[in-house]
């Protein structure tokens, strides 16, 4: 029992996290690290602590770098333009995006910002679109301050000048939802001035009555005609301008023809047209774009590597610093750049240190020192001290840019014409020509009534809406349950080259291996426990994987100064660590003989003293042999790594003989592998996580990022995938697969619709009216088809819904 | 029979008023956020349960 009870995990009571023996303890409470607890003490002092009371350990943990940054930037006149919506007088109104709200506590904290920070009038959390709407007061606070203040209660916001996409996007799904409103109206309506007639038949209704009804749906259809359905017009002249004959041209056709029959009715045969189908056909397209729409807006991440970049630059003139943003920088400009920011141009460097990380740009770890003079290049990252740089190429037109903007980012993707889109094309074509054949027939035969019966009713119960909708419907679907699952898609047409594929090309290093965990032990002489502070330290000035592997396993929190800072390329670091001079690198930098390693290795020398080696292995995600051996039947698998071959046997194992690996490739590398592929017909799915991967990722037929809980850049792709899911992948691709039959399926069903209702059109006997409830009516049938078959599948393949 | 006539036009007269209800409800933004405010019900009792303690 009391062996029991000392293995009781301990638990931060801010965020959840297991804490080990080194847990913090404050008022009987454990809080894993200094910055849970600085938050817990922060509500605790405005008596906020009701936020623990809705959900156990809703706190997302601070990010240290983050809370003890600068944010004054966001106080000068230039950037608040872009983020300040509405300003009266010193009232401030300004939307902030903060992803990491996730519960009801974070809406309550976020909400009472008011007894938070003074000055604060009202905060207001949209929690569907992860916003907080602030309004203050400019005159006892500041953008700054309520930033900072977010950002120490651990709700960091995503800083960009992007928002105005945002709000575009937002007015366009409210004009569709206004839209399907005015249509729900109408059609309702004309259905019920209809609705004798549906029952008794044409000609029986009493003649004032009948008069009535005619022009009161007349009048009901001019908004459905004019204001709802002006998309489909717009879309199909947009297709015919460019002569395509895309999926609305038929859609377009109908509504145009019946209308038009419908005024020909009511005017010149004084009987009353069909103006119900025609709001009803209208509504119901509506409501299928609508549900796409929505889907496509919760998963909007058009980040491009602006996001990435700082949002402004300290620009020196003379003895004066003003923060400029980056798009405003110009050449020539003096910059200064502190430890640990990125560059954001190509530039010179005029003064200062440089030790500069291109690892976000090369895939190489290892900091490369510049002397005063050299090129520094867009995307490295400042390791030491403060440097200041001339700026030679504004933003746009820096390597990094010349990288994203090569020709494959400038012709968007040919989306593949899929089997349906061809199909759906022929059936307009045959719709058409019958419509036509049925006319003539019957002007042969000198029947007009039976002609324009014929030539509505076909097109009409013909007309491949339900077709359309069974895809929107689906892929709307598919879309959202992907989403919940943890994999995002770009749009649709990622559904349809996802398809395709039959190479997958996978990258190694924070795709494959996870970036969380890797598996460090020692070996040699025990180092005493007073130097690994020091060693944490040395290894932790650069980003090399290694040492950052070697400095998470030694867990020192807090990090020592180094001096006489010195890193070899590709072979080690040395610096002084309290008057101790420390050596750590590989084999041949500390003058040991290189035994045939298979592993990395970091030895480590202590004041000239050899002592031993960190190995470090890496570790491949979870569950990762089942999932590549369950794809190493459909596909070609290749392996592309930045990396050395060090890991080539264990890797053959799992991806077998036939796989194709490629080792110490460059991004451009990567993306010229990619290309080859591609032109061997070779169609790709590539799955990288980095801006290394950038160009590779848009070159290939679907280029896939994984998103570390941790990293949150995600450079442009077709699909994001979070990291825990990877090993699913092929689940949600069988997943798509499954969708595609369903939507082949419900083309049978809307077929079989469509047969009945020709068979008796052609013939001219089928009343309009009855046309106009078979429309609906199969539109109906394939909605409740495809929703419930797609959550069926997903349920067979163990995907989360939420669906009851 | 213009009494049904009558009786109609008030109906969708009426049920025109609840279309305007509809665009001002739109337009005011609440089909924007389904969920907060939802959530934002059970603050205020929790609150005042705090206060009575």
């Amino acid at each position: 029992m009391v062996q029991q009870q000392s293995h009781i995990k301990k638990v931060c009571f801010h965020c959840g996290t297991t804490c080990g023996d080194d847990a913090l303890h404050y008022d009987h409470k454990a809080f894993c690290c200094s910055g849970c607890k600085t938050v817990y003490e922060i509500l605790e002092s405005k008596q906020l602590c009701t936020y623990y009371d809705f959900t156990n350990q809703p706190g997302v943990k601070t990010n240290e770098q983050s809370v003890t940054a600068s944010y004054e930037y966001l106080d000068t006149e230039t950037v608040k333009r872009h983020l300040v919506k509405y300003e009266k007088g010193s009232e401030m109104h300004i939307a902030l995006q903060i992803p990491d709200m996730h519960c009801i506590s974070c809406i309550w904290l976020l909400e009472h910002l008011p007894d938070l920070i003074e000055g604060v009038i009202s905060a207001r959390v949209n929690f569907q679109n992860k916003t907080i709407y602030i309004v203050f007061d400019n005159d006892s606070t500041s953008i700054s301050f309520v930033v900072k203040t977010l950002m120490a209660v651990g709700y960091e916001p995503v800083l960009n000048f992007g928002t105005e996409d945002e709000d575009l996007q937002g007015k366009k799904s409210r004009n569709i939802v206004l839209k399907i409103g005015v249509a729900g109206f109408c059609f309702i309506n004309i259905m019920m001035l209809s609705f004798p007639e549906y029952l008794v038949g044409a000609g029986v209704v009493e003649p004032s009555l009948a008069l009535y009804f005619k022009w009161v749906a007349l009048l009901l259809s001019l908004p459905v005609i004019f204001y709802c359905a002006t998309e489909f017009f717009v879309a199909a002249y947009k297709g015919l301008r460019v002569g395509v004959l895309n999926v609305e041209l038929p859609v377009a056709l109908a509504l145009m023809i019946t209308f038009i029959r419908s005024l020909y009715e009511v005017f010149l045969l004084h009987s009353n047209g069909y103006f119900d189908s025609l709001s009803g056909i209208v509504f119901f397209m509506l409501c299928g774009k609508w549900v796409q729409n929505n889907t496509a807006r919760s998963i909007n991440f058009n980040r491009d590597f602006h996001s990435f970049f700082p949002m402004v630059a300290t620009v020196v003139n003379g003895s004066k610093r003003i923060f400029k943003p980056i798009k405003e920088i110009a050449i020539q400009d003096l910059i200064e750049i502190k430890h640990g920011e990125i560059i954001p141009c190509d530039s010179l460097l005029v003064e200062g240190v440089a030790l500069i990380d291109y690892s976000f740009v090369t895939g190489e770890g290892t900091p490369v020192p510049v002397k005063k003079g050299g090129i520094l290049y867009a995307g490295g990252k400042q390791l030491q001290g403060i440097i200041t740089i001339h700026v030679e190429k504004p933003v746009s037109q820096s390597y990094l840019t010349s990288l994203w903007s090569d020709d494959v980012f400038k012709t968007t993707k040919h989306s593949v014409d899929t089997a349906l889109n061809r199909v759906a094309m022929y059936f307009t074509y045959t719709v058409l020509m019958l419509a036509f054949l049925a006319a003539a027939y019957w002007y042969l035969h000198n029947d007009t009534i039976k002609l324009w019966n014929a030539f509505t009713t076909v097109l009409i119960v013909a007309c491949p809406c339900a077709l359309l909708l069974s895809e929107h419907f689906t892929n709307g679907n598919i879309l959202g349950i992907l989403g919940i699952n943890g994999c995002y898609l770009r749009s649709k047409t990622v559904l349809n080259s996802l398809l395709h594929i039959n190479t997958i090309v996978f990258d190694k290093t924070g795709t494959l291996t996870s970036s969380e965990r890797a598996d460090v032990h020692y070996v040699g002489q025990p180092i005493l426990p007073n130097h690994l502070p020091a060693i944490a330290s040395l290894l932790a000035q650069t980003g090399h994987p290694l040492s950052v592997a070697i400095a998470g396993y030694l867990n020192i929190k807090n990090i020592e100064s180094v001096n006489h800072f010195k890193v070899e390329d590709g072979a080690g670091v040395e610096g002084w660590v309290n008057e101790i001079y420390y050596k750590a690198g590989n084999a041949s930098f500390l003058d040991q003989s290189p035994d045939h390693a298979t592993t990395a290795q970091v030895h480590i020398s202590i004041d000239g003293v050899y002592y031993g080696y960190y190995v470090v292995k890496q570790q491949y995600r979870n569950k990762l042999e089942s999932f590549i051996s369950s794809l190493r039947e459909m596909y070609s698998l290749a392996i592309i790594s930045g990396d050395n071959n060090a890991e080539a046997p264990h890797l053959k194992q799992i991806f077998g003989e036939a796989a194709e690996y490629h080792f110490n490739a460059s991004p451009i590398d990567k993306l010229s592998i990619v290309k080859q592929m591609q032109a061997n017909n070779s169609r790709v799915l590539y799955v990288g996580d980095g801006l290394n991967d950038a160009g590779a990722l848009r070159e290939s037929t679907v280029g896939i990022s994984i998103c570390e809980k941790n990293s949150l850049f995600t450079p442009a792709c077709d699909a994001i995938l979070d990291a825990k899911v990877l090993t699913n992948l092929h689940r949600y691709i069988d997943f798509i697969q499954g969708g595609r039959k369903i939507i082949w399926i419900s083309f049978v069903i809307s077929s079989m619709y469509n047969v009945v209702g020709l068979w008796f059109a052609l013939q001219g006997i089928l009343s309009p009216l009855i046309a106009a409830v078979l429309m609906p009516l199969s539109s109906l049938t394939i909605i409740g088809f495809t929703y419930y078959s797609v959550l069926i599948k997903a349920h067979q393949l163990q995907l989360k819904t939420n669906a009851l | 029979m213009t009494v049904i006539i009558i009786l109609l036009s008030i109906s969708i007269l009426i049920s025109g008023g609840f279309l305007c209800a509809f665009f001002w409800s739109v337009k005011d933004g609440q089909y924007e956020d389904n969920i907060t405010p939802a959530q934002r019900i059970l603050f205020d009792s929790l609150n005042n349960k705090n206060v009575k303690q």
